[in-house]
């Protein structure tokens, strides 16, 4: 029983990004420049990840992608939170952020870590930067309190969904590779829970663009 | 089959990982706790923040109203009594003068005359700064006073009260009076009225005031226009006296307005 959920769980994960990217695609034209660039991140993530479970199914190692993976997410994170945290943390650090980043995780995969193994690195150093851009997002919002009811503002969805998600994943990140090395059942497991994460990021988003479009 | 080693691993794995699951939902329900708590303290700001200016506000109009009751005064008892002196010399001045020419007489008869003028334009000035017949007469007197002042054949001015009218106190008596006095003065000034209604009736505690003019009506939403027509003022002093105060009108339409008051 716990096999089929897990199974199914695996294998259907990879689909809960659909709804948010349909809602995306429909409000897109009427969306600020920060959900603009998060309906491209959507649309990004949903083209590599489709290419990864091809690969996946074809028996091909597919962690090359997950180093690029890896780099555009964290570019296109960073671009969104740029427009949310303008006042806040001028465009210029973020920027030299993400240059550093990119750099290093092309330095990571060509002489650190392999191309074909999990780039656990860069990985849990977006998660830890992804988490302060998220805790800065909490602090704008309560400095300001523009906002009256929290559950009816996409940012605060948005933001509790990269929050979850990155702090959640930040252990399975930093010790993918030596939990790959030990068992690959456990390694299932991993991953299983993972998956579980994705979903949950995904559902946040979708909610914080439903609360977008009935604004 | 798992090593010892390979399960302890998972454990702390999970165990890590819903730690900092459970962290980050401790952390964001501290948030929005939080959050309702500091929206709650800034409407309480913001009340008490509109309590103290509304308090300014009432202070600055009693001050203004005992102002001009001692100009009011002064000026009947001081400059009044002076000139009514000045009437009592002249007409000593007249019995005592042996020069009768005619030259002589018309400088005392316009004398006479602009010393008269003065005392009927101070008696005017002090009354319709407080009008005496609001203190002795009350409300309905000194509306249907007013009301008098006012008509004329370009603007005709009809007063309706009970006879029965009930007193009220001295605050809600010169709040309305006042109000009534500034819609007269906007109806001559602004409005190009012809004709204007003035009501004033009493329900068991409540009284009710009614004004309605025939003029060309203004934007209710226009600020501005609120501003120059002194209706911030008029509704001041209504909600000192915990009244209510409507406005109705829109252009081409004319102006009507209702107070409300318990009394």
């Amino acid at each position: 029983m716990l096999k089929t959920v897990q199974s199914a769980i695996l294998q259907y994960s990879p689909l809960a990004i659909l709804p948010p990217l349909i809602i995306a695609g429909i409000g897109f034209k009427n969306y600020t420049r920060a959900y603009k660039v998060l309906s491209l991140h959507l649309l990004i993530v949903s083209i590599l990840s489709a290419i990864a479970v091809l690969l996946w199914h074809m028996k091909q190692n597919n962690l090359p992608l997950l180093h690029i993976y890896t780099g555009v997410e964290f570019v296109m994170v960073t671009w969104f939170y740029s427009y949310i945290l303008e006042e806040l943390i001028p465009r210029k650090v973020l920027m030299t952020g993400c240059i550093a980043f990119v750099a290093f995780s092309l330095i990571n995969a060509l002489w650190i870590q392999s191309w074909f193994t999990f780039n656990t690195l860069p990985r849990s150093i977006e998660s830890l930067w992804v988490i302060c851009l998220t805790l800065t997002c909490y602090y704008k919002m309560l400095s300001e309190l523009k906002i009256r009811k929290m559950e009816r503002s996409p940012v605060f969805w948005i933001n509790t969904g990269f929050f979850f998600y990155f702090s959640g994943a930040l252990f399975l990140f930093a010790l993918s590779n030596y939990i790959l090395s030990l068992n690959h059942q456990l390694n299932i497991y991993v991953w299983t829970l993972h998956a579980c994460f994705s979903i949950l990021l995904y559902l946040f988003i979708f909610l914080g663009l439903c609360n977008y479009r009935n604004r | 089959m798992q090593l010892p080693e390979q399960v302890d691993i998972f454990y702390f794995l999970l165990i890590g990982t819903l730690g900092m699951l459970l962290l980050s939902a401790g952390l964001v329900i501290f948030f929005l706790v939080y959050q309702r708590r500091l929206l709650r303290q800034k409407a309480q700001l913001h009340d008490i923040e509109v309590a103290h200016q509304e308090e300014l506000l009432f202070s600055n109009i009693k001050e203004i109203e005992t102002e001009r009751k001692r100009i009011s005064t002064d000026l009947h008892d001081e400059i009044g009594s002076l000139f009514s002196t000045i009437s009592i010399k002249m007409g000593q001045l007249e019995l005592t003068i042996t020069d009768t020419s005619p030259e002589v007489k018309k400088i005392l008869d316009e004398n006479k005359g602009l010393v008269k003028l003065g005392i009927q334009s101070i008696k005017r000035i002090s009354h319709s700064i407080i009008p005496p017949s609001l203190e002795f007469f009350g409300l309905a007197a000194a509306l249907e006073h007013l009301c008098g002042q006012t008509d004329s054949p370009v603007l005709k001015v009809t007063y309706s009260a009970p006879e029965n009218f009930p007193e009220v106190s001295a605050e809600t008596g010169l709040a309305i009076y006042r109000v009534a006095q500034e819609l007269l003065s906007n109806a001559i000034a602004h409005s190009g009225a012809t004709q204007v209604d003035i009501l004033l009736q009493s329900h068991t505690s409540l009284v009710l005031f009614a004004y309605y003019d025939n003029g060309r009506g203004y934007d209710t939403g226009d600020p501005t226009i609120k501003k120059g027509l002194g209706l911030r003022n008029m509704e001041s002093r209504i909600n000192m006296i915990k009244g209510k105060l409507n406005t109705s009108s829109s252009p081409g339409e004319g102006v009507r307005v209702i107070i409300e008051v318990e009394i």
